[in-house]
């Protein structure tokens, strides 16, 4: 066995060419195989090593009334989770600039969920925030800038935020929110989340956390997206379901219950004392009139005493009088005799009275009168007196008869607060029979929409990742069907004699076995590390634009796939190479020693039709003969060359469907050139203002007043975040959007009362036709169901466009009209335009369309390293079975071709003859490549498409143009090195004897 | 058979080598193919070279033939001094002045015979057709059959009317019955005496069979690379009654 290992290796030496081309075609293959499939793992990998790196969250708990430190300490203690963190979050509109925008504020992490400083530096107190990197890139904004808190939706700000103005002292990315367009849905605004703002814990006015994050032990260790982390999380998850969940809920529940209890019992507390007024009020009232009737009492007491006194004095008065008239007729005696002095006798006394003693006795009766004086005196006194007394006690009464009004009006008062404390009771008693216990909600990463996404793009690579290879795969095998055919054909006079010798079948074809194989393993080694070192990152780079946080990218060699791959080609090569030897091993040594039978050439179809054939010179008649004489060969080459041309078609027309997404979207369909957003909260009279600027400036044509709202649009199918779009006028629409009918361009869809229009993806994604019914989310809890009236061509985003009255009917309100369609003069300086604009009070924001369609381009640049990987690719597909071809259609030959250089042909005409046959071939591979290349480049489109976007399913002419002639490049390329070769046949090949 | 009317219409010394040397290699390892070869032939002589093998005939073939260069010397072919010929200039000689018959025929496998003919004939300026000269080696039948579906005669004659449709100065022939059996090396060199003495073709046969000698108007011995002997047959014998 030693002189047939030797000769091994100059064999190999010998046909190095050979042994490069099965090389080549199974590093190709092997190297396409597993570095696309290594894709899907290396994106999980690099996914996994970013969310390791930034702690993202395994576990995330949020709760219908909050969570409380008591509760992240209660996770916390648990064995299966490592960290635990409480975090807050919430959604306002904020003003930058002159652009409002829905902002999402989250607290600065702690632990988990850590964000990367990517500019500037972390907030450090409570007036300082950080913004997403893509929405500071998106609005240009720069460190330094402020953003003020306009609104926080239905709640007052300050219930949320401790400020109302941030300043930006940096920007970061963050692994809970990867996508630079998707970040979420929001309940403000127009529902879309257009950056993210960090701010530190104190920044919030919240008194619990809006949601609690937590790390499962473990977790890190594994990798994500595998069945072992999801068992591991939901492990965890169930152990915070029975272990914590009720308790925390019990305790908050309890709080909630002894909080609503103390409310309860403030409320009787201040029943009782009201009551307690009430009676005091009373009692006060009772007292009151208790003084009254003492009062009054009294008052009688000394009217009585008035009275007695009234009637004393009459009796003195009386007593007087009685006494008067006494002194009275003393003194009318005394005036009478007063002349004479005395009183003759006889007129009292028979005697003569003198008028002293009259006098005398007169002044004793004056006398006695004193004493009744001085008693009605004593008795007017005492009048007096009580009269006196009783005003006092009048007063008194008075007084007392006003408290007693005034209790009366406290107690009508404190009767009212009762009534309300009570009622104020009642509810308070109503709502601790009524609170519910908290619900807690455990959410994974699977709430995380981009980490989702990110899974579901592996995903896709990978399913494109079996296709490609196919066709390397395929044409290894041919490759190696004729160049071991070839090479045992070739050594048949050896193999004889090795059987004359007495080897046996299987230790001669070993060696051809071995061939083969060292050319396969080696290839498949090389292969798979360029392969799966190279095409991760390349695919993953192109994935930047989706994901810009993205970082480095982990492409370790995948020995599954690796292995898998070159199992496929060892697999294929052996078949191909025990196929190609089978038959010559079979003959018997005798016969292998004499020269092998020409191959007859036979009558082509071609030769029937004399017309054709008779116009043909012989190198076209050889050419056909020889194209169906050595069919593996002609499919080999075919193949290759239709991959060549396939691939590269792929490539092309990967860029021209990208690339036509923004043409056909805003050159074709949204035709208006710039959309302004207005302040619907500023006064009419700045709208009728912003109108008045529309219509007067010369720069602009024309504009469209629309309503322009987010919305969740379901069916069985699917449930989509989709624009909803009223305009204003639907008669005006086309010359702003146009609605057309995808595949009759013609075909314009008008918009109605009698349903909606939607987009072409979005029905396709909804599974609704044209008289289908889909759901559209009115609010969290209502539906309403729509009539689909068209589907509209659209490429970018979802839409339902609807009229006004439609708006009306589903809402009940009418539609405000928030977004301005502009459709400007040409050549307008745009940013001159937008700052006049921004300068009107109720503008918002202005975005033209060109803006998008320069973001676009970017886009572009990421698939133009696919393109140039497929072209790479392709060049090496088109050598390797060009060369191959030519390798061993010279070298059999090569008689013939002495011979024909003996007969006087030019080496031109030599070369002429031979490179009719790659010619012809290349020209059919690239026809077959048109077809194989649409229906790859279908394939790819409809596998790597996202749900946002749909792709432009045409390959521009051009692509296929620049693909055939790069296919054909190929093809002369190899063919112009494969000249010097054919000028090198020795014309004394034609005497030698045939092998 | 006039040859000697013959001769006053044809060119004397139409082809002659002169002190033809060719070497192979270089240094010790020097092979010396033709050793200063000298002879002269007239058109339409039937010439046969003979030798032991090596002795340079093939050499002196290959250099009349314009399909190699000689290291010094002279060969004039109807007056052209074809020794100095090279690359484009050489092909162009072989193109139009010479007609090349193999050992193993040298046929295109792919092509039919008619097919194998025209080959030859659709690049040069003044040929003969295709169909008339296989009517003249006696296959006007076997037109359209593939060589593999010809026996060796017939592949050979297919390969004599390639030769002669170019209408060549000269029709060289390497062992054209090598391959052939008795009866059908006869025929064959009887179709070539035929060739040569009908078209007044020059003809040269190379052959180590010198039992056909006797049927050229020129025999030429070659013996390491030089001419040994010519002797010429004033009467060659007619290639049927030859015998070997």
């Amino acid at each position: 066995m030693k002189a047939i290992h030797k000769e091994f290796y100059v064999d190999i030496r010998k046909t190095i060419g050979r042994f490069i081309s099965i090389f080549l075609i199974v590093a190709l293959g092997v190297g396409f195989y597993a570095g696309i499939r290594s894709t899907e793992p290396d994106m999980r990998l690099t996914g996994d090593h970013m969310y390791d790196a930034s702690n993202l969250m395994d576990l995330r708990i949020i709760s219908t009334l909050g969570l409380e430190a008591f509760d992240v300490e209660k996770i916390a203690e648990l064995d299966c989770i490592e960290k635990a963190s409480g975090a807050y979050s919430g959604d306002v509109i904020g003003q930058i600039g002159d652009n409002e925008h829905v902002i999402r504020f989250l607290s600065m992490p702690d632990g988990i969920n850590e964000v990367t400083v990517t500019d500037g530096r972390k907030p450090e107190n409570s007036a300082e925030c950080m913004l997403d990197r893509s929405f500071m890139e998106q609005q240009e904004l720069k460190v330094g800038d402020k953003l003020e808190i306009v609104s926080a939706g239905d709640r007052e700000i300050g219930d949320l935020l401790a400020n109302t103005e941030y300043t930006v002292v940096g920007s970061f990315t963050s692994t809970q929110y990867m996508s630079a367009s998707t970040k979420g849905t929001s309940t403000i605004g127009d529902g879309k989340i257009a950056g993210l703002a960090a701010v530190p814990e104190d920044a919030f006015a919240l008194e619990v956390y809006t949601e609690i994050y937590a790390s499962v032990s473990g977790a890190k260790e594994e990798t994500c997206y595998t069945d072992a982390y999801d068992e591991l999380v939901e492990a965890a998850a169930d152990e915070i379901r029975d272990k914590v969940q009720d308790v925390c809920i019990q305790a908050r529940y309890d709080e909630m219950y002894q909080a609503a209890s103390d409310v309860i019992d403030e409320i009787v507390a201040g029943e009782k004392e009201v009551e307690n007024g009430i009676a005091d009020a009373n009692q006060v009232i009772a007292d009151l009139k208790k003084q009254i009737q003492t009062a009054e009492k009294g008052i009688r007491k000394l009217e009585d005493g008035i009275s007695e006194a009234e009637a004393g004095k009459k009796q003195a008065q009386a007593a007087i009088d009685q006494i008067q008239g006494t002194v009275d007729v003393y003194d009318r005696y005394i005036e009478r005799f007063s002349d004479l002095g005395y009183v003759p006798a006889g007129q009292l006394t028979n005697r003569d009275v003198p008028l002293e003693q009259l006098e005398t006795e007169k002044q004793q009766y004056v006398m006695e009168q004193a004493p009744y004086k001085g008693t009605i005196e004593q008795l007017d006194k005492t009048i007096a007196d009580c009269r006196r007394q009783i005003a006092e006690i009048e007063e008194q009464i008075a007084k007392a008869e006003a408290g007693i009004q005034t209790a009366n009006e406290e107690i009508a008062k404190a009767e009212d607060t009762l009534k309300d404390l009570q009622m104020k009771e009642g509810d308070a008693r109503a709502a601790r029979d009524e609170l519910e216990s908290p619900v807690w909600y455990l959410t994974d990463r699977n709430s995380i929409q981009t980490y989702l996404d990110y899974d579901q793009d592996a995903e896709r690579i990978s399913r494109i990742g079996i296709v490609f290879p196919v066709i390397f795969f395929l044409v290894a095998m041919l490759v190696s069907l004729t160049t071991m055919t070839r090479m045992v054909s070739e050594q048949r006079t050896q193999i004889g004699t090795l059987k004359a010798l007495g080897y046996s079948k299987f230790s001669i074809a070993l060696k051809y076995i071995r061939y083969a194989l060292l050319a396969t393993v080696l290839g498949s080694i090389v292969g798979s590390i360029i392969g799966s070192k190279l095409l991760p990152v390349v695919i993953v780079n192109a994935y930047h634009i989706l994901y810009p946080s993205l970082s480095h990218v982990v492409t370790p060699v995948n020995l599954t796939y690796t292995l898998t791959a070159m199992g496929i080609a060892i697999g294929l090569v052996l078949a191909a190479t025990v196929f190609a030897s089978y038959r010559t091993l079979a003959a018997n040594a005798a016969a292998l020693m004499r020269p092998e039978s020409p191959k007859a050439g036979k009558k082509v179809l071609l030769e029937r039709i004399p017309f054709l054939w008779n116009h043909l010179g012989f190198y076209g008649k050889s050419t056909y003969r020889n194209l169906v004489r050595y069919k593996k060969r002609f499919f080999m080459t075919l193949f290759g060359v239709s991959g060549s041309m396939a691939l590269l078609l792929v490539g092309f027309g990967l860029k021209d469907s990208t690339s036509e997404i923004s043409d056909q979207q805003y050159g074709e369909l949204h035709t208006y050139n710039a959309s302004v957003v207005m302040n619907l909260s500023t006064s009419d009279a700045r709208l009728e203002e912003a109108r008045t600027f529309l219509n007067e400036d010369n720069r602009i044509n024309g504009y469209m007043e629309m309503q322009e709202g987010t919305v969740t649009a379901s069916s069985p199918a699917k449930e989509l975040t989709v624009y909803l779009e009223v305009p204003k006028e639907s008669g005006g629409l086309p010359q702003y959007i146009k609605l057309r009918d995808r595949a009759d361009k013609e075909a314009e869809l008008p918009l109605t009362d009698d349903g909606v229009i939607i987009t072409d993806k979005m029905a396709r994604l909804l599974d609704v036709q044209t008289g289908d019914t889909f759901l559209l989310e009115i609010s969290e809890t209502e539906q309403k169901e729509l009539k689909v009236a068209g589907i509209a061509e659209n490429y970018i985003y979802h839409y339902i466009y609807m009229t006004p009255a439609v708006y009306e009917e589903i809402y009940g309100k009418k539609p405000e009209y928030n977004k301005m369609l502009l459709d400007t003069a040409e050549g307008i300086e745009e940013d001159l335009l937008t700052s006049d604009l921004l300068n009107l009070k109720a503008v918002n924001s202005v975005l033209f369309n060109s803006y998008i369609q320069d973001k676009f381009q970017d886009v572009l640049k990421s698939i133009d390293i696919i393109v140039l990987v497929l072209l790479i690719s392709a060049g090496g597909l088109a050598f390797v079975v060009i060369y191959n071809l030519n390798n061993i259609n010279i070298a059999e030959r090569k008689r013939e071709l002495a011979t024909l250089k003996v007969l006087g042909f030019y080496d031109a005409e030599v070369t002429r003859y031979v490179y009719r046959e790659n010619i012809l071939i290349t020209i059919l591979g690239i026809g077959v490549g048109c077809i194989l290349g649409v229906f790859l480049h279908q394939f790819v489109i409809q596998t790597a498409e996202i749900d946002l976007i749909r792709f432009y399913k045409q390959i521009r002419g051009i692509s296929f143009l620049y693909s055939a002639l790069l296919t054909a490049a190929f093809s002369i390329v190899i063919n112009i090195g494969m000249y010097f070769k054919l000028k090198k046949i020795d014309l004394a090949t034609s005497m030698k004897s045939i092998e | 058979m006039d040859s000697n009317e013959k001769k006053q219409t044809y060119k004397k010394d139409f082809v002659v080598f002169q002190d033809v040397v060719k070497l192979y290699g270089s240094g010790d390892a020097t092979v010396r193919a033709a050793d200063g070869m000298s002879f002269s032939i007239d058109e339409g002589d039937f010439v046969v070279i003979v030798g032991p093998s090596g002795a340079g005939k093939t050499t002196a073939l290959n250099i009349l033939g314009g399909m190699d260069t000689l290291t010094s010397g002279h060969v004039f072919v109807d007056g052209e001094d074809i020794g100095q010929y090279k690359g484009k200039r050489l092909t162009q000689y072989r193109r139009d002045e010479i007609g090349f018959v193999f050992q193993f025929y040298n046929l295109v496998q792919n092509l039919n015979a008619l097919e194998n003919v025209e080959l030859a004939s659709q690049i040069c300026k003044d040929t003969m057709n295709a169909r008339e000269v296989l009517r003249e080696v006696g296959l006007s039948d076997r037109l359209y059959n593939f060589p593999a579906q010809l026996s060796g005669g017939e592949q050979q004659r297919v390969a004599i009317a390639r030769a002669l449709a170019k209408n060549p100065k000269l029709l060289l022939c390497d062992e054209p019955t090598g391959a052939l059996d008795y009866q059908t090396g006869k025929a064959i060199l009887k179709l070539l005496q035929d060739t040569c003495r009908q078209k007044k073709i020059t003809v040269f046969v190379i052959t180590h069979n010198s039992a056909i000698a006797p049927m050229a108007h020129k025999v030429i011995h070659i013996k390491n690379g030089k001419v040994d002997k010519i002797r010429e047959n004033a009467f060659p014998v007619k290639a049927d009654i030859l015998e070997w």
